[in-house]
């Protein structure tokens, strides 16, 4: 198995860094972490300026990030802290538009439109912090199932009346002319002991973790 | 510059930190590039010094300092650490970051206190004077302790490249 079922229990080879990946079709996905007390957290992005920290659920399977161990309590820490500073203030969009978090790690608000996902929320703190994690340019733009999901994100945003309209209307573009970093392709990065990972090396890691968790 | 001696007085409204022993040229001249003089303490030869206004408290630093080379950290200090680095960036003392970068006791802190300063500053290094000199500072540290520092430091050296 790549991955593994969340169960209540800490992992002990978590080794205070990973990740969460929704066991449906890998549809969600949140950095897992522990600190000195051994309690696990789930900090992930979950909807329109909610950056959450939760107890992490069986809905999900789980996968320690291929990273050095000091590395990886580092981040533990950093993404803690993100997570608290930030519970309110990041838009869900599609196109994140380059650099989202400053030095504080404090999210740096972008125009109107952009905003990030679960997946590109992850790609973005670790790019702030010096760490490539996937080679972006590799990425392919406008995926025909990437164009139907930007359409289900449009029409989700457009039932949540805290949205402003500015911001609706111009995200529409984005779903032709961003590309999309699948949940399940930064799960495969997340894996690797060498990023940044190209595309071709995510998509082939993550279609074998979508085969083993269906 | 991995293992100097600082010691501090207060001056008016200032601390100044100056290198206590057997500062090497290549180490006065590091200070000095950061902006140091030289002060005179009980009478003794000038030595190099940084002031350092008085709100700006270091002194957070010398907790994380080890006595044993067994370095350990917990997770709220480690968060204690990220916290008041982004205390100097909030209010553009880079100065002060450079200064704090430049006099670190390298072999005396956990390895992720040192991972946790070259990534938060990772952003601002073109504002922190010396900053690649502290990373090959931090590499030798990591290397003196059997860990692979470039690993560690993957993504740091060139902007978009592990």
């Amino acid at each position: 198995m790549i991955l593994r079922r969340w169960s209540d229990e800490l992992p002990h080879d978590l080794e205070h860094f990973g990740f969460a990946l929704h066991h449906e079709q890998g549809k969600h996905i949140g950095v897992l972490y522990h600190l000195d007390n051994g309690v696990p957290r789930f900090c992930h992005l979950g909807w329109n300026w909610s950056l959450r920290i939760d107890k992490p659920t069986q809905s999900y399977f789980w996968g320690k990030s291929g990273l050095d161990r000091y590395t990886k309590r580092f981040l533990a820490a950093q993404f803690d802290l993100i997570g608290r500073a930030n519970p309110d203030t990041i838009p869900y969009g599609i196109d994140a538009y380059g650099k989202c978090f400053d030095s504080d790690g404090n999210y740096i608000p972008l125009p109107v439109g952009k905003g990030m996902t679960c997946a590109s929320f992850i790609v973005s703190v670790f790019r702030s912090l010096g760490i490539p994690l996937i080679d972006e340019t590799t990425w392919p733009k406008g995926r025909e199932s990437d164009k139907e999901w930007g359409h289900w994100v449009l029409q989700m945003l457009r039932r949540d009346p805290a949205v402003p309209i500015t911001h609706i209307d111009a995200l529409k573009s984005d779903i032709d002319e961003a590309s999309r970093f699948r949940p399940c392709e930064i799960a495969a990065a997340l894996l690797s002991e060498d990023p940044p990972v190209p595309f071709e090396d995510a998509e082939r890691l993550a279609n074998e973790i979508l085969a083993e968790m269906a | 510059l991995l293992d100097i001696d600082l010691g501090s007085v207060e001056r008016g409204d200032q601390h100044v930190y100056y290198l206590n022993s057997g500062p090497t040229t290549g180490t006065r001249s590091a200070f000095h590039a950061l902006g140091g003089s030289y002060i005179s303490i009980e009478n003794l030869a000038p030595v190099p010094a940084v002031v350092v206004e008085r709100r700006t408290d270091l002194s957070w630093l010398t907790t994380l300092y080890s006595s044993t080379e067994n370095v350990r950290i917990s997770s709220a200090q480690l968060q204690d650490v990220i916290i008041n680095i982004n205390a100097l960036l909030r209010d553009k003392k880079f100065d002060d970051l450079a200064f704090l970068l430049a006099s670190l006791k390298f072999d005396r802190v956990a390895p992720e206190v040192l991972i946790a300063f070259a990534r938060v500053t990772y952003q601002v290094r073109t504002r922190i004077g010396h900053w690649s000199k502290f990373l090959s500072n931090v590499e030798l540290s990591l290397n003196s302790r059997g860990i692979d520092g470039k690993k560690l430091l993957r993504g740091l050296r060139t902007p978009g490249k592990a």
